[in-house]
């Protein structure tokens, strides 16, 4: 089972919002079972980042980051959504 | 009932994302809903965290702040009358914001469904016109009532 964490800059608004969407997504597609999900906040993320398989963001990360992290933004303001689902699809599937 | 305290403010004038921090911030401070910390929270976080969205036709912003400073939730509306500069939630760079809806929050669990509604509104060009578009409070609490938002 993967380890999917979303997570924002407080832990409690944009990444419940990108939590809601991501997990209607993965029941419409049959992925429960294959992903454990994790909300957060970025300040209590950042050193444990390795501990997950699939990071989605909705807030700017550290540039050391940044190339494993999916921008979760698209669920908010529903400009380039599928494109994201997409990402994150390939990584569970990976 | 994130909007029944009516902190809203129509072509709000601000001549900086600072300015009209402070003024919605100040107004939801005067209504005892959050902490005297809550101003320096939101605008600390908005320059670490910025919350723009580059939706069409307005840009929008969800300043937000952790929810120890606030006491009762509730949502701060404004439009602006002029638009000022704010950075992007995520991919960084600066936007245009003529909307914003400041959130104070206690737990987001709660609110999940308000917040998905929310989301939705500005994915309609139709309704963010409709927003802008308000004068005075009857407006506004016409449209939250049509949006599905109260």
């Amino acid at each position: 089972m993967k380890k999917l964490l979303i997570m924002c800059g407080t832990g409690i608004a944009t990444s419940t919002i990108v939590t809601g969407k991501v997990k209607t997504w993965l029941s419409e597609n049959g992925l429960e079972s294959k992903v454990k999900l994790f909300q957060s906040k970025i300040s209590e993320e950042l050193s444990r980042i390795d501990d997950y398989d699939i990071i989605v963001s909705t807030t700017l990360v550290p540039d050391n980051i940044k190339s494993k992290v999916i921008d979760g933004v698209p669920l908010l303001t529903g400009i380039g959504k599928d494109a994201m689902f997409e990402k994150i699809k390939t990584q569970i599937l990976a | 009932m994130f909007f029944d305290r009516k902190i809203t403010f129509f072509e709000l004038e601000a001549s900086d994302r600072q300015e009209a921090l402070r003024k919605m911030a100040e107004s939801l401070y005067a209504a005892e809903l959050v902490s005297a910390s809550f101003h320096d929270g939101i605008v600390a976080r908005e320059e670490s965290f910025p919350t723009g969205l580059a939706v069409e036709p307005y840009g929008i912003a969800i300043p937000h702040t952790d929810a120890d400073m606030v006491i009762t939730p509730q949502i701060a509306f404004a439009s602006l009358k002029n638009p000022v500069k704010f950075q992007m939630m995520g991919s960084g760079g600066e936007i245009d914001v003529s909307l914003i809806f400041m959130l104070a929050l206690k737990k987001a669990e709660d609110q999940l469904t308000m917040l998905q509604r929310l989301m939705e509104i500005f994915q309609d060009r139709a309704l963010l016109m409709e927003f802008a578009a308000c004068k005075n409070q009857a407006d506004l609490d016409a449209l939250l009532n049509k949006a599905g938002l109260e």
